[in-house]
């Protein structure tokens, strides 16, 4: 595992020289005796945990995001409302992706990118909840709609992704105070580019932010490997799922439909990172999924650390680490699970 | 006559969207947002969005199309694999 790999040529790689293939994990658990949370998920589209908070991104008019308590499932309240007013979205922003969750000294928070109307909102979510009224506020409304990636890093810098030239390359840059520039370390992976009229989600991913350790991870959607690196370059390497990087150009020449969806959602952890794959072809996925995914761990090093084989489908996962449980949905069949995984966080010596 | 005319109008409607559920495999529960959510993303099309669109869209984070209905970018959604295209002109 592990080499220096100057053999590709950009722009059919979006992946950085310094590439390490994972073939095998060191630990495989498999995800048995599931329980269902008491929870009445009607409209879930996804979910994110937060200490001893459950939050349901839902497509609820009046209540985008669900909050609960993870002790006793007990409903704290429903935030953040669809419509055209200023403080309304016109698609819910995800809990998942594109959006920062945080504590600000006590005060858990949640930073928001309103897909819509290109602005940066903030959620206090602690004091929502406490006074059962909506404690949202516009931190800024000039960037860029649309974006492929929005990445908090504190509330006067982000790193974002767009769809440019013809809809032939999604280009990264850095927003400081309101300033955007180009990122060196970036350049590789922005040299990524498809025909013009082919689909520009081969070159979409989710990316997300490591305050700790000041790294980001970034999961592409249609390829098999994972970009993990520092603005500073003190880290840029690519971790790929297998023994050969998925060439853009081949992908191209594949129908729509054989195309493989690789990675369904990450979540990232203090110490470590998990990944949903799902490594089945399009049409497959969308008519009868054969493939059971696994949840794939590393530490932000990119080095293995175990496979979670799963008993049934699922779009995204979060764990819950007071409990030691770990939830999984399933958006296509509306299936929200609960695993106990105490002997795996152990064994694994994973905290949060 | 005009009552069972009616029920004929009722029928054909339900079965015109059972064969579109069956033929783009796409349930309600899968479909990305509401007819409400559309009328309002409606409210604000001529984002000046062009290409390609899809009439058939269903979830998938972490990826963004085009959709027929609204000619605007949809978040965390795709194309389903039978849908039809058409053109948004910017």
């Amino acid at each position: 595992m592990g080499c220096e790999n100057d053999s590709f040529e950009h722009p059919n790689y979006m992946a950085f020289n310094n590439v390490e293939y994972v073939t095998e994990f060191p630990e495989t658990f498999s995800l048995q005796n599931k329980s269902i949370p008491n929870i009445d998920i009607i409209g879930m589209r996804n979910f994110a945990i937060y200490d001893s908070i459950l939050i349901l991104n839902t497509t609820k008019p009046n209540g985008l995001w669900s909050f609960y308590s993870l002790l006793n499932y007990q409903k704290y309240g429903d935030h953040l409302k669809r419509g055209e007013g200023p403080l309304e979205f016109m698609q819910g922003p995800s809990a998942s992706s594109n959006s920062k969750i945080t504590n600000e000294g006590d005060q858990l928070v949640a930073f928001l990118y309103d897909f819509q109307k290109g602005r940066l909102l903030k959620l206090n979510i602690t004091k929502s909840i406490e006074t059962n009224n909506q404690q949202l506020s516009i931190l800024n409304d000039d960037l860029p709609p649309f974006l492929f990636n929005f990445t908090f890093i504190d509330s006067s810098r982000y790193l974002i992704k767009k769809i440019e030239n013809s809809n032939r390359q999604q280009i990264r840059s850095f927003i400081k105070d309101g300033h955007e520039s180009e990122i060196s370390i970036l350049k590789k992976l922005n040299q990524a580019s498809i025909v013009q009229g082919e689909d520009y989600n081969i070159l979409s991913t989710i990316t997300k932010y490591n305050n700790k350790n000041n790294v980001f991870l970034e999961m592409p959607i249609g390829l098999n490997y994972l970009n993990i690196y520092s603005l500073d370059s003190t880290i840029a390497k690519t971790i790929c799922i297998g023994e050969k990087l998925n060439d853009i150009e081949e992908i191209q020449k594949q129908s729509p439909e054989e195309r493989i969806y690789t990675f369904a959602n990450s979540r990232i952890y203090d110490d470590f990172l998990g990944v949903v794959f799902i490594n089945e072809g399009k049409k497959n996925y969308q008519t009868n999924r054969t493939k059971l995914p696994s949840i794939l761990l590393f530490d932000w090093n990119g080095h293995p650390l175990a496979e979670l084989k799963l008993e049934n489908h699922i779009t995204s996962f979060d764990i819950d680490f007071i409990n030691q449980e770990l939830y999984t949905f399933d958006v296509h069949s509306d299936e929200f699970f609960k695993y106990d995984i105490k002997d795996i966080l152990t064994t694994l010596k994973l905290a949060n | 006559l005009k009552n069972s005319k009616k029920l004929m109008a009722v029928f054909g409607a339900v079965a015109f969207m059972l064969v579109a559920g069956w033929q783009f495999g796409v349930s309600e529960a899968e479909a990305p947002f509401s007819e409400k959510e559309v009328a309002l993303e409606k409210a604000i099309a001529g984002s000046g969005t062009g290409g390609t669109c899809y009439n058939t869209i269903t979830t998938q984070e972490g990826s963004q199309i085009l959709y027929c209905g609204t000619c605007s970018w949809v978040m965390d959604s795709t194309n389903s694999w039978v849908s039809s295209t058409s053109t948004c002109s910017s």
